[in-house]
């Protein structure tokens, strides 16, 4: 079931021409004109559809908070800052199919009566943001953007925003301080977006590939949407699989599928036929999932309930050969250097964390440390202004909860047990 | 309003108001870093953690909005370990410099660990250290003239950063990197060097950034602190001043939310060492053989009086003359001017050395408008339209400045400065005018024409007569635009606004009062007050701000030739009358002279003896020259003072007197408000409050009066001082009060008055207007003893625009000579965009390059002409 990568693999699909050929802008006339915007929310809340972009909100709930009767402005902010290591799904949409996105963009800014909307990107996406500054100014020559948008009446301005490199600035506070020029730091919530976001008005922050789906909900309908997937987990789900498998790659699946057919069935399995060890389900924010957990159906429930998360589903898949020592480190790393330093839980224990890491893994590790890393990460653990703080102790603690014999193997005898176990061939 | 349950107490709050907000309202302690209820909040720090109940996660207090219903637990267990993880964390790379820190004893992260029991950490890995250089021990760098930024220390919690863009609205302090890395510093080569960069030093609650003074001076439990009031500007910021042994170690704010609310300027933050300076005069010295020797005040005393006696009796009190002081204490002046009168028998009083034609005039309306603020500092921020005419209010009034800041970006306030030159508080109004020199009475006559016209004077009670709107007419649009220099549309928009606005305060300033027909400016401005209805309606008033700590008690308290204190005139016979009963004594009837009078009498014999109360006559008078040679006609010449100079040599008597900071006393601000001070110390040596000089010489002369404490000086002024009435000592709180009366004209009483625009021109010798003023790091001459303002602004300057630096082919940094008829001076060029052609600026704050030595006393303008020195 193909619904945001329907035509993805169609040849230069980014060109408008060939995106309408292959049956796009048709859902925003009929939203236009046969949905007031409240029609538009009610629909998309009927389809069941939740954030993509990792927290899994259910977004017609999240439009449904703006309030109707302000003098404020509205916006809607695309998301398009993915930088969750692992994720690359939304880079595959923007580069290859941003017409669906925009589309989608304009049908939610006219169910929340947004008049501007902003797509904050990643700065590194030098070519998707060539290719949707492209796309933009095709939308604009049709009517489909502009002012009296295909003479409905509804204007609407979109503009592209490029961002300097800041994983934070993907929270959406975050994003919302760098929009409007400052320092990307996360804001404490509530207030929330939609009510106080940017320049203070109620602002909408959607990921690319929620925004995605919506299209063939308003052609097809809400509940069309709703019978795809498991009752809560409605519809389909891109998944960026990467780490050791033979087929890395975007895959978009149906929600429930079960993780071992992604990585056995599409994946290829694992790369020289080795052991799995451990893969994270939605990048490193999320708990771990190890062998017992291969049959796992990969939706918000069923991941919860093993423990994880569904959250951006970049399922990062590591062998029998991975040090989960290092595989902590270099993740503790990332989030240090990401962390944007305003709360101190996030800005002194992520520091904290990295250098009792790099301890163990230099044989200089205290019997003591691994307590010490717990310790740690109770410090910081839910006490942060925003995920940041959360997803960087998520490495630490799921590693020692499967792995802590690893841990104690580097701190005992100075070296790392995987290597020692089974070497690279 | 919110019902919300704390640790078991309810409490009430207004809608809006957060958790902290009803913790606080009950008296409760939450540890805080990051929070300022001035500032925006942000909840950076975590420290401020609480239980909630229904809130799975522990909530920061100071951001998290009060609801109906909510259960906050400030104590429990989670809470507890919540705060003691952040401390425990936040304890992880600070360093523990408490034995060389200056914070020690007041800093915020010592307190709340030991509140939370948590003063240790159990990191134990290489601490981060922000190097600043390659040998580094201290990591500390100097990133202003006075202050030093230990970034090891810091807690980033982003108060320097936030109070510098939110309240200063400046940009040099700001936040660098990410994360661990997150360095707070100036932009790269530049330096933190606004006007308000040590409130930083203050507001950390670390020893992140400490004050270069102040470093290892004395620890802040070993010093005294006494309340007192800044002795620079008018706006009459509290200090506390902490001092051991004598000396004035710091100032540091004592925060009065209807002045300050806690912001002072560096002026009275580190102004304060000048109190100390070694060459403070503490002994009376008399000039014998043309050298000053130390006497014993007895002997000062016996000289002084017997002199005075051969004189009044050779002939009478009006050979004499008085120089009462806007830096000195009501107390100091009222006694100078009641000996003066009654012991003495002179009307010679004066005190406004700065000034040419100095206001109110004796023409003066009779309106309180016309000579002091008729609102409340406070007033600025509930007001709808605020208009700023001829002040450099950020450079005059820092503190107003502020609170126009404030109102502009926070509060909707809509701003417009009007001036002769750019100043930086136009870069904050929606309009500012840049008009040419001296065309204030034809841009207001035009603003009013335009309200008549425009029929946009709303109210019935303002009458305007047929004939006076008949004249108004001259001032067309047109013809006023051209000859102020502006476009006629900025005329037009600001007339619209001024018309259209429910409430608008004017704040007039020293452009205004230095002007050459300051009085028609004056009388302008109140016709435009009087047409806009401007009189008694809320948050509305004209207000004239004067200069100095206490130039508005100096008016207050009599130091006029032609009035008496309360600012009666000298002809109430009523109100002499009663002050003769009260004093025991006659007061003369005849006006005295003012100031440059004075002079002039001194010049042709008349005035033999002239008496100095701390003032720097020489070198802040309008013309060097001519005071110089006027003083050496003088038989005898009095100076009391702290300070040494050439007024000091020229003496024949130097009477020692006190600092602010030594005696007690009441200073009257700029608002109106009476504060009063306490003597942090002992006076130095032999020096003594200078109303004791006075008391003490009325004693000798036979005087009809005595004053043993300044209290009762104090006291006297409640009782006779219109105005003053219920200020007594011990009523007086030490945030001040402010009469009841807001001393605004009664509509009914308003006559509309033709002022007429009368031009001033330049000449073709001398075709550059030479504009003066304060820097705002300085504050008169008096500043210039202070080593601390001395290291952020060093030595005066000469302003060029940029038009006139073309034709002059003048460049930034050349040396320059400036000349007029009086005299030249050599100064380096600045060249600035925000002068108006013709017009030159330099500022009077430094003795050694004395702008008034370029100054004539007869002239209505100082005109110049400027040329480039080639070496």
């Amino acid at each position: 079931m193909k619904i945001v990568f329907k035509n993805i693999d169609k040849p230069e699909q980014h060109q408008i021409e060939n995106y309408i050929k292959s049956g796009g802008y048709k859902a925003l006339p009929q939203a236009l004109k046969n949905y007031t915007p409240d029609q538009v929310i009610d629909i998309v809340k009927k389809s069941g559809l939740r954030g993509r972009g990792g927290a899994g909100f259910p977004a017609g709930v999240k439009w449904g908070f703006v309030p109707k009767s302000t003098a404020k402005p509205k916006y809607l902010c695309v998301n398009a800052d993915e930088s969750e290591p692992g994720t690359f799904k939304d880079r595959e949409i923007m580069e290859k199919d941003p017409h669906l996105m925009i589309e989608g963009a304009i049908i939610s800014s006219y169910a929340i009566s947004a008049h501007t909307s902003f797509i904050y990107i990643r700065g590194e996406f030098t070519l998707a943001a060539r290719r949707i500054e492209q796309a933009l100014k095709e939308a604009y020559s049709k009517t489909f953007l502009g002012k009296n948008i295909l003479n409905s009446g509804y204007d609407l301005e979109m503009y592209l925003f490029r961002g300097a490199g800041a994983y934070i600035c993907g929270e959406e506070t975050a994003l919302l301080d760098s929009l409007e020029g400052k320092r990307g730091l996360a804001r404490v919530k509530p207030p929330f977006p939609a009510i106080e976001g940017l320049y203070r008005c109620p602002t909408v922050v959607n990921n690319v590939e929620t925004l995605s789906n919506v299209p063939d909900i308003i052609l097809k309908g809400g509940e069309w949407f709703a019978s795809i997937g498991t009752p809560k987990s409605t519809g389909t789900k891109i998944f960026s699989l990467s780490g050791h498998v033979n087929k890395p790659g975007n895959y978009e699946l149906t929600m429930g599928t079960p993780l071992r057919h992604l990585i056995y069935d599409l994946g290829g399995g694992i790369k020289g036929g080795r052991k799995f060890k451990a893969a994270f389900p939605g990048g490193p924010s999320v708990p771990l999932l190890i062998e017992k957990h291969l049959d796992t159906p990969l939706d918000f429930e069923s991941l919860q309930q093993a423990g994880s998360m569904l959250g951006s589903g970049a399922v990062i898949v590591m062998d029998e050969t991975t040090c989960m020592v290092e595989a902590a480190r270099i993740l503790v790393w990332f989030f240090r250097h990401e962390s944007c330093g305003k709360c101190t839980p996030c800005r002194e224990g992520t520091m904290w964390l990295h250098q009792v890491l790099d301890r163990i893994e230099d044989g200089q590790g205290r019997t003591e440390d691994i307590d010490l890393l717990l310790r740690i990460s109770d410090n910081i653990g839910g006490k942060t202004i925003c995920a940041l703080g959360d997803a960087a102790i998520v490495p630490v603690q799921s590693t020692i909860q499967y792995f802590r014999e690893e841990y104690e193997y580097h701190v005992k005898n100075k070296k790392c047990l995987t290597r020692t176990q089974a070497p690279f061939n | 309003m919110i019902n919300l349950t704390v640790d078991g107490k309810s409490v009430q709050v207004e809608r809006g108001k957060t958790v902290l907000d009803a913790c606080r309202k009950l008296g409760l302690y939450i540890p805080t870093f990051c929070w300022d209820d001035r500032l925006e909040s942000v909840g950076a720090c975590r420290i401020c953690l609480v239980e909630i109940e229904k809130m799975p996660k522990l909530q920061v207090a100071c951001i998290t909005p009060a609801a109906d219903g909510m259960v906050v637990y400030t104590q429990s267990p989670q809470a507890s370990l919540g705060r003691q993880s952040i401390m425990e964390l936040m304890l992880a790379n600070h360093p523990l410099d408490c034995p060389t820190c200056d914070k020690g004893g007041e800093c915020d992260l010592q307190d709340v660990a030991f509140l939370t029991r948590k003063d240790a950490s159990p990191m134990s890995e290489p601490r981060r250290r922000f190097l600043t250089g390659p040998d580094s021990t201290f990591d500390e760098k100097q990133i202003g003239p006075l202050i030093y930024l230990t970034m090891n220390r810091c807690i980033v919690c982003f108060k320097c950063v936030r109070f510098t863009s939110e309240v200063a609205c400046e940009g040099d302090l700001g936040a660098f990197e990410r994360g661990g890395h997150t360095q707070i510093a100036s932009g790269i080569g530049e330096a933190v060097k606004n006007e308000f960069s040590g409130n930083i030093i203050e507001i950390c609650p670390v020893g992140a950034l400490t004050s270069k003074p102040f470093r290892y001076q004395i620890r802040t439990w070993l010093a005294n602190k006494t309340a007192s009031v800044c002795n620079f500007c008018a706006d009459g910021c509290n200090l506390t001043l902490w001092t051991a042994k004598n000396k004035i170690h710091r100032a540091t704010s004592r925060r009065n939310d209807q002045v300050d609310q806690g912001w002072i300027c560096d002026k009275g933050r580190f102004g304060v060492d000048l109190v100390n300076h070694p060459q403070r005069i503490t002994s009376p010295l008399l000039k014998r053989s043309g050298q000053k020797i130390e006497i014993s005040w007895d002997e000062a005393y016996e000289y002084a009086s017997k002199s005075f006696k051969t004189i009044k009796e050779r002939q009478g009190g009006t050979a004499f003359a008085a120089l009462g002081s806007a830096h000195c204490s009501n107390e100091d002046n009222y006694v100078l001017q009641k000996f003066f009168r009654t012991v003495i028998g002179t009307n010679h009083i004066d005190h406004r050395v700065f000034y040419k034609n100095p206001l109110p005039g004796s023409d003066s309306s009779k309106f309180q408008t016309s000579y002091s603020m008729t609102n409340s500092i406070q007033d600025i921020e509930k007001t709808e339209l605020i208009f700023v005419l001829g002040c450099d209010l950020t450079v005059e009034h820092p503190i107003l400045g502020l609170r126009v800041k404030k109102a502009v970006n926070k509060l909707g306030a809509i701003l417009v400065v009007a001036n002769n030159r750019g100043t930086k508080i136009g870069k904050f109004a929606s309009q500012e005018i840049i008009y040419k020199f001296g065309s204030e009475v034809s841009f207001l006559n035009a603003l009013a024409n335009q309200l008549v016209e425009k029929g946009m004077v709303r109210s019935e009670k303002v009458k305007i007569q047929p004939d006076y709107e008949n004249w108004l007419k001259n001032y067309s649009l047109e013809k006023t635009a051209k000859q102020c220099g502006i476009n006629a549309l900025e005329i037009e928009s600001l007339a619209k606004l001024l018309g259209e606005s429910k409430s608008c305060l004017v704040l007039i300033g020293r452009d205004v009062i230095t002007h050459p027909y300051n009085q028609d400016v004056v009388e302008a401005v109140l016709n435009l007050g009087y047409l806009t209805g401007l009189f008694g309606k809320k948050f509305s008033g004209i207000n004239l701000l004067w200069e100095y700590c206490n130039s508005q008690g100096a008016l207050d308290m009599g130091l006029l030739p032609d009035r008496l204190p309360g600012l009666i005139p000298l002809s109430d016979k009523g109100y002499r009358a009663k002050l003769e009963q009260a004093w025991n004594a006659k007061i003369p009837d005849q006006p005295g002279y003012t100031l440059k009078q004075i002079l002039e009498a001194i010049h042709r014999g008349e005035v033999k003896c002239l008496y100095v109360l701390q003032e720097d006559l020489i070198n802040n008078y309008p013309d060097r020259e001519f005071v110089k040679t006027a003083l050496t006609q003088l038989e005898l010449l009095v100076v009391q003072t702290i300070l040494p100079g050439e007024l000091t040599q020229m003496a024949h008597l130097v009477l020692p007197g006190l600092s602010y900071a030594e005696k007690n006393g009441t200073y009257t601000s700029v608002e109106r408000r009476v504060q009063k001070t306490q003597a942090a110390f002992k006076p130095l040596g032999d020096a003594k409050p200078d109303w004791q000089i006075l008391s003490e010489l009325s004693l000798w002369m036979q005087g009809p009066f005595v004053h043993y404490s300044s209290q009762e000086i104090t006291d006297e002024i409640a009782a006779l001082v219109p105005g003053y009435s219920g200020m007594q000592y011990d009523k007086l709180t030490f945030s001040g009060d402010r009469p009841s009366l807001n001393g605004q004209p009664d509509i009914s009483e308003f006559q509309l008055k033709r002022t007429e625009y009368r031009p001033v021109a330049a000449s073709d010798k001398y075709p550059l207007v030479l504009l003066t003023g304060n820097l705002v790091y300085h504050s008169g001459t008096l500043s210039s003893w202070s080593s601390n303002l001395r290291a952020v602004a060093q030595e005066a300057y000469c302003q060029v625009s940029l038009a006139d630096s073309d034709k002059l082919e003048i460049q930034d940094g050349d040396w320059l000579e400036v000349e007029s008829p009086q005299g030249r001076l050599k100064l380096k060029a600045k060249i600035t965009d925000r002068l108006r052609e013709g017009t030159i600026f330099i500022p009077l704050n430094f003795p050694e390059t004395p702008v008034n030595s370029l100054m004539d006393k007869n002239l209505l303008v100082d005109l110049v002409r400027v040329s480039k020195l080639v070496d």
